[in-house]
């Protein structure tokens, strides 16, 4: 195999034990790893990379595919069909499924990430900016903002109040996953023992949900309330992603800066009480309390 | 006065109490100005009232989409509470007692949840895909129908304005960049699920209809008898005589027009 013929997969770094920090590259990852597509995946987090590519993209020879929905119907077309055993009252559901977490998790985890301003401004945009080289982490953050912005917009289009709409999120997510562990029920994935595209798309949104330390995680609590859900995730991880580090590669230099910052603050204190001293000294002797033969 | 709780109780009670007579369906005007997804989404409003046998009366309104408060049509004024959409109404009637999925189990329940969002991402995005983005559809139809309430030229602003809304959402989507053929697969893999779903039951969940089947039929409805320049959809729905005969079922018994003449 040549390397044009061989598989390659740009995507997204991953943290936390995710794959990827993007749920369309968590699809394309997942997807290659459960059905075996030998690829060969690229990280991007490089100025080459981010130029030419945005993830996840997917190149064979001189194809590439931007969403992972055009590179599932182009492995597809290569015989990596995962949903192949599926009866038709089956593949019905699994559509059916797939579309009612793509229209509520969705926008779930994008208002999450990108339209909660706590969340934004101290993990999204602080982790996009340390993964990604510049000036990609500050176009990328930017275009990902306003994608969640107009989702969210379509959704709502005359409500302004993120409290309003938080409200709405927490009941349509609540539903969304009670009818989901209802389907999924004791068994080990949706349908029967192997997974199934719906398997993915749940994960590539719940996962996130779970794992990501967002500081105002308010949904959170919402996907532990589903304990066989959250042992499908764990199932998923342990079986098709072994050995990704549940530490994050971030958090690390977020630790150096914050003991930094604490540094910081002693010669801050140092000074203050330095000028304070001297403040109450000079007040002291223009007043003539403190004399001196000196001045 | 009466303090915020108590307005509030009252309200709760109001909410309680049976279905008042002068309930109104606000909705576009349905010959020259309504448009096929909204048409489809208010002849589900009609159909869902109609199943739970309630009355109410339609009231036409150029400016419905404004008034809406979620900004979307249809919207229906019972007393005083104005409730958009077909979800919220489902939820308000169920607050009343009024319910047609009582009977389902959660299994089926959540079966439901998720072919209403099919029918809602798969067929209103292909609905607003030939309305909006297919030239030819736009530029003979469309155009014209949503600026004929506005005059010259404030129907070329409105248009624009509506245009660059549903490119927005279509985008954010991914819809916009779909081909012609790619949404016809789309709606034909839509319609074989619905297919394999309804079986040979006469609606979707038994023999009793719920808000599954008053989607289905507004959407498959409109997108049968709406004559468009384009009318890919209509021959694709075609394929399906269960879904065919589901659509007529539901307009013969409800809305007692003669035996599918249009279908």
């Amino acid at each position: 195999m040549t390397s044009k013929e061989k598989f390659m997969l740009y995507v997204y770094d991953g943290d936390y034990g995710l794959p990827s920090i993007n749920s369309e590259c968590i699809k394309a990852l997942l997807y290659c790893s459960i059905i075996e597509v030998p690829v060969q995946i690229r990280t991007l987090n490089n100025i080459k990379f981010c130029t030419f590519y945005s993830g996840p993209c997917f190149v064979h020879k001189n194809l590439s595919f931007k969403s992972s929905n055009d590179i599932v119907l182009y492995l597809n077309t290569l015989n990596y069909n995962l949903n192949v055993n599926l009866n038709p009252k089956q593949k019905s559901e699994c559509l059916a499924l797939t579309h009612l977490v793509q229209a509520k998790l969705r926008s779930v985890l994008e208002f999450q990430l990108w339209i909660d301003q706590r969340n934004l401004e101290e993990f999204t945009r602080i982790w996009y900016g340390r993964a990604l080289p510049w000036p990609f982490n500050s176009i990328l953050v930017k275009r990902f903002k306003e994608n969640a912005i107009n989702l969210i917009e379509s959704l709502y289009p005359s409500d302004y109040n993120t409290e309003v709409i938080r409200e709405d999120l927490q009941t349509m997510v609540t539903d969304c996953l009670s009818s989901l562990s209802t389907r999924l029920g004791t068994s080990n994935y949706f349908f029967g023992d192997k997974p199934s595209t719906l398997d993915i798309v749940v994960y590539s949104y719940v996962a996130p949900l779970i794992k990501l330390p967002l500081p105002a995680n308010s949904f959170n609590g919402c996907v532990t309330l589903w304990p066989n859900l959250v042992r499908l995730i764990k199932r998923i991880d342990a079986k098709y992603l072994p050995g990704l580090p549940k530490e994050s590669k971030y958090i690390k230099i977020r630790e150096t800066t914050n003991t930094s910052d604490e540094e910081v603050s002693y010669v801050a204190i140092s000074i203050f009480t330095l000028s304070a001293v001297t403040l109450v000294f000079g007040f002291a002797i223009t007043r003539g309390i403190i004399s001196s033969r000196y001045f | 006065m009466p303090g915020p709780l108590v307005e509030r109780v009252s309200l709760e009670f109001e909410a309680q109490e049976a279905w008042p007579k002068d309930v109104k369906l606000f909705q576009p005007y349905e010959i020259e100005q309504i448009l096929l997804p909204d048409n489809a989404n208010c002849l589900a409003v009609q159909a869902l009232l109609k199943m739970c046998n309630l009355d109410f009366t339609v009231e036409f309104r150029a400016n419905a989409e404004a008034m809406s408060p979620s900004g979307k049509v249809p919207f229906i004024k019972v007393g005083r509470f104005v409730i958009a959409e077909l979800e919220g109404i489902v939820q308000f009637i169920n607050g009343k007692g009024i319910s047609l999925t009582d009977k389902l189990d959660i299994e089926e329940k959540a079966d439901l949840r998720a072919y209403m969002a099919l029918v809602r991402n798969v067929i209103e995005n292909a609905e607003l895909f030939i309305c909006w983005i297919d030239h030819e559809t736009y530029n003979d139809v469309t155009s014209i129908r949503n600026g004929s309430v506005y005059p010259w030229p404030l129907n070329h602003f409105r248009n624009r304005e509506k245009r660059n809304q549903v490119i927005k959402k279509l985008k954010v989507l991914d819809w916009y960049n779909k081909t012609l053929p790619e949404v016809h697969e789309e709606m034909a893999n839509c319609c074989e699920a619905l297919s394999v779903r309804l079986d040979q039951n006469s609606f979707f969940f038994g023999d009793k209809p719920t808000e599954l089947d008053a989607l289905v039929f507004g959407h498959l409805f409109t997108i049968l008898t709406t004559p468009l320049p384009r009318n890919d959809l209509a021959n694709i729905v075609r394929n399906y005589p269960s879904l065919i005969n589901l659509v007529k079922r539901v307009e013969t018994k409800y809305f007692n027009r003669e035996d599918g003449k249009n279908i």
